[in-house]
């Protein structure tokens, strides 16, 4: 009904348009993640819209890899869409490579009505902030927290869930029987971050300049993650491969009482076991309280053909009351201030777990991409190091400090 | 025709159970994709060994064609991948007769070009080609899409290779008698490249039918996508839509299929010419 | 105009269309792509400078290129090695007085007509050591989980089963439509001579097999050592780097590194690498056909 509504106003505009001889036919083009075309932005769109006759918004969804592809071949090709999507990592190297908007001036000049970055939390402007210049805008900020199975800690007699380290290897001991894991990692390399942060280590040292991997913290965080694989034989070898969904599937077919994973992981859980009694913790604290973050950012290509209708649409997109509709319906988590205090997302006992993570929560290369000497090769040397720890049980603190020399020669060298 | 011999009961003991494997292993994860396309969510995401759904969601097969616009992208496959099975069925096995039954200069340095250019990734020339289809304005439209693959090196040497065996002599003889060589290659060379033929028209057909990096640069409308970069919507960011992936992998399968289907008919045809039973 | 010219021509003709398409759509695009990998910065993308050989130096230097390269080796021969004995052997077969012998030949093409990105798929979900059908079925009779693609030692012959069971089907396919262009009468004049049949197999088919075994040899190295879907969609390159074929390595380099410069020199490293194991190939496998 209201679509339809919505669409005869936005002909009847049109025809308006036409006859004052205004509108032309428009075409604004975004790329977005093919799994976040929700509702809620779809009504978003038909709004922008109706209140633009003659203008049509072009939805192109990809899954993240080829939209990268897809979007590196269109710089190649001059010809970039006005608004883009990116998984959290694209805007500084992108924007250091002169291929993005600066979004000061649009950002100073509405911020009466719309406060970027000042409602936004600190660390999701960070993220968008290149040579104190802001390049992109966050849309969703998420963080990774642990995620356990109520009856099986419960059964293994435990009413809480561990705070720190020493809680978590007991519990996950205990809830360790045959067939089922007391925790199941994720193979991907930024989810052991969380113990290298816990511990006190780091990805990258801003200090020295130098890739910080190798250190003793770092080194013991995933020690204690191969320990549990290896020695205490509570977790799995974890899987490799290009999705995230092995541990979460051992969680919901209940054979796995804790894992770590985000708010993305809450429908899964929820549609594959609906009477699974299960709950969200805080993340451990160790050293100190932290976590991985991720989340996506809105960014707008130099050579776009509309930045200031694309600017219109981040602003639409990310409006506190899309946000808070967005997250209630899809279990996401949101950078805005205003958002984490809506009252509605504070009363959901899961979305608000997730958000209370989000202020101690770290995005693992921030440092590396604003100091501009990120590498994904970089990564793939961590990538591969950690497998070695965690699949060949070599040990960590040998492995970790040759993967930190090869890093930093890879930095040296560029 | 004496040749009962070899064919005791010992080695069919050893035959059968052989190829009882392979053809196992070839079905297995075939069997595997029509049990998810089947499955519910909640199967789907249960994280248990599903083999035989608990009840059969045939809906899925319903559900794909409203979520996104199927049927046109089976359009876009069929057109774009047909149109370019056509271009190689028509041009492959010429060029083929050249590389193998002609002699001229520059004969050897271009066959090797022609298979240098098969030893370059495909994703290596992608960003000029996506340059070069957006000066020629062709982004988003069926040429710009079938272009790029409209010839290939592979056709034109399973072509030549399959010519190379055809007896000289009988060429050699019709040059004596006057034919021209495009009458030669219609009269002598096709009649005998029936089966070839039919496999290049398959493998061609399959491998278009299943291009996935062309279309996913080259296409920016979802009314054009084909099927592979079609299917890519229904993923999430961190999990696979796994029962409507099979579904779409089961549309992906029958088209090439019923192609094969239909080409069989070629290689029983001349199993019986030959008569080498 | 002699014959010879006149031949000569006729070829140019029959070829003129191809010349320019290739020079079209392969020879600008690698030469750009040649131009691309001399330079540093974002050639094609923004700012590039030359740099000259540097590039290519680099490779020697680059740990994790050249654990690729061995690894795409060990993958390309033993994809080659596997998929053609059997297929051979099971096209010997099948062209034989075998029951069903269409229906197999049918299905054993299922893996090349079943989406290559779905079968990669299933297969990984099928070999998951936790959650898959494969250790389900063996946890039945009572043996050990398996972790094929876990374990680093093992995960690259995983995915060489995969290749093969992919192409299997396909140079079965090529090798009956091949014995079937045999002329019958070759057979006839040997049989007349009395030879006994698997003396025609041996005499007959195989030598007149050369030209195909020669094109699947070529054309499956060709593939496999650019092989890029397979880890991509199975492994992600992992576990430790043991899957990380070349061409994944590239690919991440052109378009998650943003370094096509050097992309492109290690395409082109690998490219005269192709070259020389596929004119080792010719060499060996290139005979003259003589007939019987």
């Amino acid at each position: 009904m209201l679509k339809s509504i919505l669409k005869g106003s936005a002909a009847t505009l049109i025809a308006s348009g036409i006859m004052a001889g205004a509108a032309s036919a428009e075409e604004i083009r975004i790329y977005f993640n093919a799994g976040h075309g929700y509702d809620t932005y779809l009504e978003v769109f038909e709004e922008f819209e109706a209140d633009n006759p003659g203008w049509t918004v072009a939805f192109e969804r990809y899954q993240w890899p080829d939209l990268r592809t897809k979007l590196v071949a269109d710089f190649a090709a001059g010809n970039p869409p006005d608004l883009v999507a990116e998984p959290g990592a694209w805007v500084p190297e992108f924007a250091q490579q002169g291929l993005l908007y600066n979004l000061d001036d649009l950002a100073a000049r509405d911020r009466a009505e719309f406060d970027y970055p000042g409602d936004w939390q600190d660390a999701s402007v960070e993220k968008n902030t290149v040579d104190g210049s802001l390049y992109g805008v966050q849309i969703h900020l998420t963080c990774a927290t642990l995620l356990y199975n109520v009856d099986m800690l419960k059964e293994a007699g435990y009413d809480n869930p561990p705070t720190n380290w020493a809680e978590f290897r007991e519990i996950a001991k205990a809830t360790t029987r045959n067939g089922v894991f007391g925790f199941a990692p994720n193979a991907v390399w930024a989810y052991s971050m969380p113990w290298v942060m816990q511990n006190g280590g780091r990805y990258y040292d801003p200090e020295t300049g130098k890739i910080a991997f190798g250190s003793e913290a770092a080194a013991e965080g995933v020690q204690f993650l191969s320990d549990l694989i290896h020695e205490d034989r509570s977790a799995p070898v974890p899987v490799t491969g290009a999705d995230y969904e092995g541990p979460q599937r051992l969680f919901t077919a209940g054979r796995a009482a804790m894992i770590i994973t985000g708010p993305w992981d809450i429908n899964p859980i929820r549609t594959g076991n609906p009477d699974l009694n299960w709950a969200v913790a805080p993340s451990l604290k160790e050293v100190e309280q932290a976590t991985i973050q991720g989340g996506v950012s809105l960014m707008i290509p130099k050579d776009a053909q509309y930045p200031e209708q694309a600017w219109d649409l981040i602003k639409r997109l990310t409006a506190v009351d899309v946000e808070v509709a967005t997250s209630l319906q899809y279990s996401m988590t949101m950078p805005r201030k205003s958002w984490l205090n809506d009252p509605e997302v504070q009363a959901d006992p899961i979305l608000g777990q997730f958000g209370a993570c989000l202020p101690y929560s770290r995005d693992v290369t921030l440092e590396l991409r604003q100091a501009g000497k990120y590498n994904p090769a970089i990564d793939e040397v961590l990538n591969g190091a950690i497998d070695e720890v965690l699949f060949a049980n070599e040990p960590a603190a040998e492995v970790l400090a040759a993967a930190e020399d090869e890093a930093n020669a890879i930095l040296a060298n560029e | 025709m004496a040749r009962k011999d070899n064919h005791t009961t010992a080695s069919k003991l050893l035959i059968y159970p052989l190829l009882a494997f392979f053809v196992l292993m070839a079905v297995l994860p075939f069997l595997y994709m029509v049990s998810l396309s089947l499955q519910s969510d909640a199967e789907m995401f249960s994280g248990q060994v599903v083999v035989i759904p608990e009840s059969l969601q045939f809906s899925n097969y319903v559900t794909i064609w409203e979520k996104a616009p199927f049927a046109r992208f089976m359009l876009n496959s069929l057109i774009v991948a047909g149109t370019i099975t056509l271009l190689h069925v028509l041009f492959d096995p010429l060029i083929g007769y050249v590389f193998a039954k002609m002699e001229f200069p520059g004969k050897r340095l271009m066959f090797v070009s022609l298979l240098a250019t098969l030893m370059i990734p495909f994703f290596i020339r992608l960003i000029p080609l996506y340059v070069m289809t957006a000066e020629m304005g062709l982004l988003n439209t069926y040429p710009g899409l079938i272009l790029p693959f409209a010839m290939s090196a592979f056709g034109i040497f399973l072509m030549r290779q399959f010519i190379m065996p055809i007896p000289d002599d009988l060429v050699a003889a019709a040059r004596l008698d006057g034919a021209s060589e495009f009458r030669i290659f219609i009269d002598i060379i096709l009649p005998q490249l029936k089966p070839a033929i039919a496999t290049l028209a398959l493998l061609t057909f399959v491998f278009q039918f299943n291009e996935f990096i062309w279309p996913l640069v080259a296409v920016s409308s979802e009314s054009m996508r084909p099927i592979t970069t079609g299917l890519t919507l229904f993923n999430q960011e961190f999990f696979t839509q796994w029962n409507l992936t099979a579904v779409g992998g089961m549309l992906l399968f029958l088209p090439c299929f019923l192609l094969f289907v239909i080409m069989q008919r070629y290689f029983v045809q001349s199993v019986m010419l030959s008569g080498m039973k | 105009m002699t014959y010879k010219t006149r031949r000569t021509l006729t070829a140019y003709a029959f070829l003129s269309p191809a010349i320019v398409y290739f020079l079209i759509y392969f020879f600008w695009p690698i030469a750009i792509e040649f131009w691309a990998s001399f330079r540093s910065g974002q050639p094609l993308i923004g700012d590039s400078a030359f740099v000259g050989l540097k590039n290519y130096a680099h490779i020697l230097n680059d740990r994790l290129a050249i654990k690729a390269i061995k690894a795409t080796l060990i993958y390309a021969i033993g994809s080659v090695v596997f998929t053609l004995v059997l297929a051979l052997g099971l096209s010997a077969l099948l062209v034989g007085p075998v029951r069903a012998r269409n229906g197999i030949r049918a299905i054993l093409f299922f893996p090349y007509i079943i989406s290559f990105v779905i079968s990669a798929l299933m297969w990984r979900a099928i070999l998951d050591p936790y959650t898959g059908l494969l250790n389900a079925a063996l946890a039945k009779v009572g043996l050990p989980q398996q972790f094929w693609l876990v374990d680093p030692d093992t995960a690259i012959w995983t995915l060489i089963a995969v290749s093969v069971w992919k192409d299997l089907g396909y140079a079965v396919l090529i090798y009956i439509a091949a014995i079937q262009g045999i002329p019958a009468h070759l057979y006839e004049a040997a049989r007349m001579d009395g030879a006994r049949r698997h003396h025609l197999f041996r005499d007959i088919t195989l030598p007149l097999l050369m030209p195909t075994t020669l094109f699947l040899a070529v054309v499956i190295m060709i593939t496999s050592l650019q092989e890029m879907a397979l880890p991509y969609l199975m492994t992600q390159g992992g576990p430790a780097n043991a899957t990380r074929l070349y061409s994944l390595h590239v690919y991440e380099t052109a378009f998650q590194g943003l370094n096509i410069g050097y992309a492109s020199a290690l395409s082109f490293a690998m490219f005269m690498l192709i070259l020389l194991i596929t004119w080792a190939q010719f060499k060996l496998l290139h005979r003259d056909i003589r007939h019987v």
